[in-house]
């Protein structure tokens, strides 16, 4: 594992040891961050959306197959709200056609699937300690590399492209220009607040779940009542209570439950704008077919407050809030 | 009519909706109000061992006379094409109560097949006020029936709502076992015009490709014996082969979407596969699902087990092949049908179907 300032430069970093180039495609899903597709888009890769599953909104891994061409350089995949995609399927396909698997793991810290870490599966994977996360350090993020044909690469090409690593180990006695590269390295500050975060992370993730558990319990009503639908967990994966969401009917009862959770106090949040739908989107990737669920899910979503120092008496407002205004 | 309901609370600062069930299907409606978690207002449970249509008509009449006389609602909702629905509608007409007919202007033209219910639908689509009409088609039959275009609105039909809303559900606990190393073909094959050689030869069809080793059928068995015999008799015991008794609705919808390939004779997998993005091969010589054939999602393959297994060879190996059949449209419904139908009788603003070309 390599530190880096973000999970964005991790993502970049598994671009360029990928070894993307002009015209390459990488499937992925349209229901994610930029960054899951801009780090290949910079090697002048082309996104290859696909559409997501309606349970746990992560990649639908039974419609990557059918993406792949002679053009199929890898395949990314997104952990969203730190619940573990369909992995053996994932790594079954990518095997069979030799292709690597990069886990964007930004929300996915201390997740599992089957037992292992988010991040630990794929070829390559970024974490995120971006201040929304759950263990933060203000930017910073980090390179998994479970692939070891990579880690040489890895560490000349997050050093501007040198054998600068090599030279501070004695390895080498003078360090050169070996690669492309960039600086991807994080400050040493930000490292040292990370160590604080992460010798806490695990009491931090077990009060984030707490309150996750809390909200999904309260919400089952809502659920009942077809108001709302709560997120879905499987049974193979453990998540980290990254975030909550619900999913209200369509955009406009999801637009009208938001006002009126705001005008309670309560800040709730949508997500990701579709990135098939985006003007970079269109330019750069193309959807592999309708991405009706992306759009749906996109359109219907809202992230409820949660974070590790809220009180119980302000996740009970909050869940008050949500009656209300459902 | 679950997707209709759960509408209708949501809007129950504007509407009191009232659910009668006569449960003349009892079990299997039961199941739909648990998937849903709906529990009727009025249990008329009119159901009695052995009885005739007349019998059940008539009982359906003045029982639920009685509860229309009492209630007086604006508007009776009835779908689809049971005995029970023609008898509602009929009562309701009796009291001048306005009727709207969840899937209306299904028709075979033949007044024997099926039987009672293409006389059934025919008659409540007259008695109707307001025709919810699934598709285009559905729209034109009832135009060519003297029905005027402003009781006809096309909403697509609600089965797709819910199943967009049951695949969002979690699996099932009991879930067959599926095998993440190898692509799912899901098989559903029991029809009565398949039972005897055809199904015979779907079944070697089956064995074919199982013998591929990179792919898991899972096949829930039916329990007739002309089905189940020569099944496990062909298939019980192929490696690859993962036969189970008839799985519930949840576990059908979750199946189908992780399976990269349907084999059926089902009419409603037909109907509902293209939703999920699913290709269909359809194991029949026939189909009424003309639509979905014409859209591409659908493929007649007939049962003869070169056939079958050619073309699912085809979706197996040829990717083009497989994508011109994956484009997830479906002409049947988007998922909003319900929606449509409570804001037409609302009178709130809303598009009517238009599946994309």
């Amino acid at each position: 594992m390599l530190l880096t300032h973000s999970c964005t430069a991790a993502l970049e970093m598994a671009a360029i040891l990928t070894d993307i180039e002009p015209g390459d495609e990488v499937i992925m899903p349209s229901f994610t961050f930029v960054s899951t597709a801009n780090a290949f888009v910079l090697r002048g890769g082309v996104p290859v959306f696909v559409d997501i599953r309606p349970d746990t909104l992560n990649v639908d891994e039974t419609q990557i197959e059918e993406a792949i061409t002679p053009r199929t350089k890898a395949i990314a995949i997104v952990h969203y709200a730190g619940v573990g995609c369909e992995m053996d399927a994932i790594m079954r396909i990518a095997q069979e056609h030799n292709l690597p698997v990069i886990e964007d793991a930004a929300q996915a810290l201390l997740a599992t699937y089957r037992g292992r870490p988010l991040g630990s599966i794929g070829h390559l994977a970024g974490y995120s300690f971006h201040e929304t996360k759950n263990v933060v350090s203000g930017e910073g993020g980090a390179l998994l590399i479970n692939d070891p044909r990579y880690v040489d690469r890895a560490e000349i090409v997050r050093e501007k492209g040198t054998n600068r690593s090599q030279f501070f180990r004695g390895q080498v006695d003078k360090y050169t220009w070996m690669d492309i590269g960039s600086s991807y390295l994080p400050a040493e500050l930000e490292a040292a607040f990370l160590w604080a975060q992460l010798e806490e992370a695990e009491s931090i993730t077990r009060r984030r779940k707490d309150i996750w558990q809390r909200y999904y319990e309260e919400f089952a009503d809502l659920e009942r009542e077809g108001k709302a639908r709560r997120p879905v967990v499987p049974a193979e994966c453990e998540h980290n209570g990254h975030i909550f969401y619900l999913l209200f009917r369509d955009l406009e009862h999801r637009t009208a439950v938001q006002a009126r959770l705001r005008e309670a106090g309560v800040q709730a949040t949508f997500h990701y704008v579709p990135l098939h739908d985006s003007p970079a989107g269109k330019r750069y990737g193309r959807a592999q077919r309708e991405l009706p669920l992306t759009r749906q899910m996109s359109e219907r979503l809202l992230r409820l407050p949660l974070w590790a120092g809220m009180t119980d008496d302000e996740v009970s407002y909050v869940i008050e809030a949500v009656y209300r205004s459902a | 009519m679950a997707p209709v309901i759960r509408a209708l609370r949501e809007h129950a600062e504007r509407v009191e909706s009232v659910v009668c069930n006569t449960a003349q299907h009892r079990e299997m409606v039961d199941q739909v109000l648990e998937i849903f978690r709906i529990t009727p207002d009025i249990d008329l449970d009119i159901m009695q061992p052995g009885q005739s249509l007349p019998d059940l008509t008539g009982r359906v009449i003045t029982r639920m006379t009685e509860v229309l006389q009492s209630l007086r609602p604006d508007w009776v909702l009835v779908q689809g094409d049971t005995t029970t629905v023609f008898a509602t509608g009929l009562a309701a007409f009796y009291e001048h109560i306005r009727v709207g007919h969840v899937e209306a202007g299904l028709r075979t033209y033949d007044k024997r097949n099926p039987f009672p219910e293409e006389i059934n639908r025919l008659l409540v689509d007259h008695l109707s006020d307001r025709h919810f009409a699934p598709t285009e088609r559905n729209r034109e039959a009832l135009l060519r029936e003297g029905h005027t275009d402003e009781t006809i609105i096309v909403t697509g039909n609600t089965v797709i709502d819910a199943l967009l809303s049951v695949a969002e559900l979690p699996e099932p606990p009991d879930m067959p076992p599926l095998d993440p190393d190898r692509r799912l073909i899901l098989v559903t094959a029991h029809r009565r015009e398949n039972h005897g050689q055809p199904l015979r030869n779907i079944c070697a069809a089956l064995k074919a490709l199982a013998g591929r080793g990179d792919v898991q059928i899972v096949y829930p068995v039916h329990m007739n014996p002309n089905v189940r015999g020569p099944v496990y008799e062909l298939l019980g015991d192929v490696p690859g082969v993962l036969l189970t008794n008839p799985v519930d609705y949840v576990t059908l919808v979750h199946l189908m979407r992780r399976a990269y390939l349907i084999l059926t004779d089902s009419g409603g997998i037909q109907e509902e596969a293209p939703s999920l993005g699913k290709p269909v091969l359809v194991m029949r010589r026939r189909t009424e699902r003309g639509e979905a054939v014409e859209a591409g999602v659908v493929k007649l393959v007939g049962t003869e087990t070169e056939a079958i297994l050619g073309h699912a060879t085809r979706l197996l190996d040829d990717s083009a092949a497989y994508r011109s059949m994956v484009r997830a449209v479906n002409p049947y419904g988007d998922g909003r049908a319900a929606g449509r139908i409570v804001a037409s009788l609302l009178g709130l603003p809303f598009e009517e179907f238009r599946p994309a070309p």
